[in-house]
């Protein structure tokens, strides 16, 4: 196993240093001319209005709520999915299922009553 | 020093770094940033013990979601973002002391239990143990399922409390 | 999957009917139409919660008349187990939900802008979570059920998102809970990490196998009482209780008074006595260490409050100092009059609180505040929110006839006989201490003229509920010989099957 982890440490590594040597990099060979225009903040081209800093819509945050609960929901279907076969094997495959139905039909339920809730909607 | 051990402080320091960053600097946006860093350190920590499933639903929920939850929360209060906020009041010293306190007396116990570790080395394949565990007949069943309608309550009193006027 | 569909989800029927009841509240609260909604949700609120009542006592019954213990299904596991103790809660726990659900409408009419049709299933999703933890013996049960509950009462206790109070209450209750949910967990994780098993038999057995108690054990089990402890609202964890009670919905303070008290009981119990017996001594000290430091901040705190709820709020801690004694002085076996102690006074307990924050309740519809100053005068223009009001306070007081003195006296005297003399004297003091307080309330309430005169228009739902607990209240009071034998049914929590 260490190796696996190896690889993967390797990997961590290489893509900071990339990262870094781009930047320092870039940092020699370019040169430096600052102007007002150059120095505003980049928004499409258009002159920039007001800070970056502006208050969202709660709209934003009860999506990434619903989202975290839905993600939470897939880390559970997950191994769910790996064991069904074993398990429909031991003859437990009825019950898996139906454990997973319910739990499933549960957050249905919460999902549906987002969508009558308007929540989903975007104006 | 093998690699593992290397690793595993490594690790300790990013999460320590990380934590401290989170409760004492004074814009909430590096701390929410810094808080992913925490979260990726303890991800690491559970790839280091072999719990690669456990490590994977960190990232996705901890580093993923919780962390951009937490964003949009700060995003949509107002007056908490480009200002300096003080994360600290008068008591601070006095929860400092405590908390160091409980710490030495932890450390001071752990340090003195020999903790009853089972003879297996690693825990070969974490996904099926976890799934098992989960559904298998007269194990974490009620739980589960106990967890879904946590997860539904938890949806729907947000979605109440966020939103205005009743429709 | 074998046996018939009977045996294998029967024993935990309250819950599955608990839990389809909240699904079907929070559909039906998506598709009816809007002129209709109201009247028909709480009906069927009302009429699942009967029930998931009948289905409490149905297993009872069934589990007492069977002369063999009654089979578990095995995808139960070792998560859940229903016997006597846990049954009986369970029925008091439907009971309480069913008051405040009797109490709620004409006041959510009144106060609430947004949610009307969502407190309904969240409310038998609380009483659900409640359900789930008085049968639980498994660590991440409690855990999920616990979280449940509490996730629940914080929504519910900030629910009048026009209020500032409310919305504070909410968050200070909810920072304040997810706080002592991380102690819980953490000591949680010591106490798998020294055992390596999160239900409690196998905990048990592997502390006996530790031979001499090993301090990280302790600390383990500390830390969940501290946990326990919060969400019981048992002093020196007790600092989001007065605010809660304050800003929060007042049926809403009425459930999550008694409820989550239960709940936390029966949680304390099983953790303890299954898990921990092999550490009695330490944990009986500590345990009753946080019953006087209960009582004694409790009573003493209530004594200055100019607002009901809040005094409510420090007579409650008060009141959880009084049932820790309980908890305290369980002897060795459960098999023993001690334990019914504890029953009957979260029996008695139910009725008294719930009914005070009925009467709470009420006083609020007419429109006055919830200072003890409006209750002026209150015995000339409603005599019978007056009277109950006197009742309610004096059974909370331990006065008899009422129950509480019943309550108070099977706990007083296990401590004795435990050996708790010192904290029975504490209780004794608390309880004498505790009469002024409920009694200037009284006096306000029967000695003062009214400045402005009220009329009290009160629904039927609503009387109903209080007439209820005053039933209770005094039937139990006169008449207590039956629940102290029901109670004594439900001894053996630690009945080795």
């Amino acid at each position: 196993m260490p190796s696996d982890y190896a690889y993967v440490a390797l990997f961590a590594a290489i893509g900071v240093a990339f990262i870094i040597a781009t930047l320092v990099f870039s940092w020699f060979i370019r040169p430096s001319d600052p102007s007002p225009e150059k120095l505003s903040t980049y928004e499409c081209a258009e002159e920039p209005v007001g800070p970056a800093h502006v208050q969202f819509r709660v709209g934003y945050y009860v999506f990434a709520l619903i989202f975290v609960i839905f993600d939470v929901e897939t880390v559970f279907i997950y191994p769910w999915a790996v064991l069904l076969r074993s398990f429909a094997r031991n003859g437990m495959g009825m019950f898996a299922f139906v454990e997973m139905v319910v739990f499933l039909g549960i957050l249905l339920v919460g999902l549906g009553y987002a969508w009558r809730k308007g929540v989903l909607r975007w104006e | 020093m093998d690699w593992h051990t290397c690793s595993f402080y490594v690790l300790s320091v990013m999460i320590l770094g990380s934590a401290l960053m989170v409760v004492s600097l004074r814009n909430i946006v590096h701390c929410a940033l810094f808080l992913a860093f925490t979260f990726m350190g303890v991800a690491g920590v559970f790839a280091l013990l072999h719990a690669e499933f456990l490590a994977a639903v960190q990232v996705l929920i901890y580093v993923g979601a919780i962390t951009v939850l937490i964003l949009f929360a700060v995003m949509l209060t107002q007056k908490t973002i480009g200002i300096s906020l003080k994360q600290t009041n008068r008591l601070a010293p006095l929860a400092v002391l405590s908390a160091v306190t409980f710490l030495c007396m932890i450390a001071v116990i752990a340090l003195n239990t020999t903790f009853p570790t089972s003879g297996q080395h690693t825990v070969a394949v974490s996904t099926q143990t976890i799934g098992s565990a989960i559904l298998g007949n007269g194990s974490y069943v009620v739980p589960f399922e106990v967890a879904s309608i946590l997860l539904l309550a938890a949806m729907v009193g947000a979605i109440v409390i966020a939103r205005g006027q009743d429709n | 999957m074998s046996g018939d569909f009977g045996s294998v989800i029967g024993p935990v029927a309250p819950e599955i009917i608990l839990c389809v009841l909240g699904l079907l509240l929070l559909v039906a609260g998506m598709f009816l139409p809007a002129h209709r909604k109201a009247t028909i949700i709480f009906w069927t609120c009302l009429v699942g919660l009967g029930t998931a009542l009948c289905s409490c006592v149905m297993v009872l019954a069934a589990i007492a008349l069977s002369p063999e213990p009654l089979q578990m299904p095995n995808w139960l596991g070792a998560t859940l187990r229903v016997d006597e103790f846990a049954l009986v809660l369970k029925i008091l726990i439907n009971l309480a939900t069913i008051l405040t659900i009797l109490i709620s409408p004409e006041y959510i009419q009144h106060r609430l802008t947004a949610g009307r049709s969502e407190y309904f299933p969240l409310v038998v999703f609380a009483a659900l979570g409640m359900t789930l933890l008085v049968s639980a013996t498994d660590l991440i049960t409690i855990y999920v059920a616990m979280e449940l509950t509490s996730l629940v009462s914080y929504v519910l206790v900030g629910y009048m998102k026009r209020d500032p109070k409310s919305t504070e209450a909410g968050m200070k209750y909810f920072l304040v809970g997810a706080a002592s949910s991380a102690i819980m967990l953490y000591g949680m994780s010591l106490t798998y990490g020294m055992t390596g098993a999160t239900d409690l038999a196998s905990i048990r057995r592997a502390i006996a196998e530790l031979g001499s108690p090993e301090p990280m054990v302790l600390v383990g089990l500390i830390l969940m009482v501290a946990g326990f402890g919060f969400k019981l609202a048992a002093a020196p964890f007790h600092m989001w209780a007065p605010e809660a009670y304050e800003g929060g919905p007042t049926p809403i303070v009425a459930l999550i008074s008694v409820g989550p008290k239960m709940a936390g009981i029966a949680v304390l119990l099983h953790v303890l006595e299954i898990g921990f017996p092999e550490i009695r001594d330490h944990w009986s000290a500590l345990i009753a260490a946080i019953a006087a430091i209960s009582m004694v901040l409790g009573n003493l705190t209530a004594i200055p409050q100019k607002n009901i709820k809040r005094m409510l709020a420090y007579s409650s801690i008060g009141q959880i100092g009084y049932i820790l004694i309980g908890v305290a002085s369980l002897p060795q076996s459960m098999n023993d009059w001690r334990t019914s102690g504890i029953i009957v006074y979260l029996l008695v307990y139910a009725f008294m609180n719930i009914g005070a924050f009925a009467v709470v309740t009420a006083v609020s519809n007419a429109g006055l505040s919830d200072d003890i100053e409006d209750y002026r005068g209150l015995a000339q223009s409603s005599p019978l929110l007056a009277v109950a009001l006197l009742v309610f306070l004096a059974s909370l007081a331990g006065l008899p006839p009422t129950a509480g003195l019943w309550g108070k006296a099977l706990i007083f005297g296990a401590a004795i006989y435990s050996g708790f003399t010192w904290l029975a004297v504490v209780g004794v003091a608390c309880s004498v201490v505790s009469v002024f307080y409920y009694f200037n309330v009284v006096r306000v309430m029967f000695f003062l003229k009214a400045t402005t005169p009220h009329t009290f228009r009160n629904t039927h739902l609503l009387t109903a509920g209080i007439i209820i607990a005053i039933t209770g209240t005094l039937f139990i009071g006169v008449y207590p010989e039956p629940f102290i034998a029901m109670a004594r049914v439900g001894q053996d929590i630690v009945a080795a099957r």
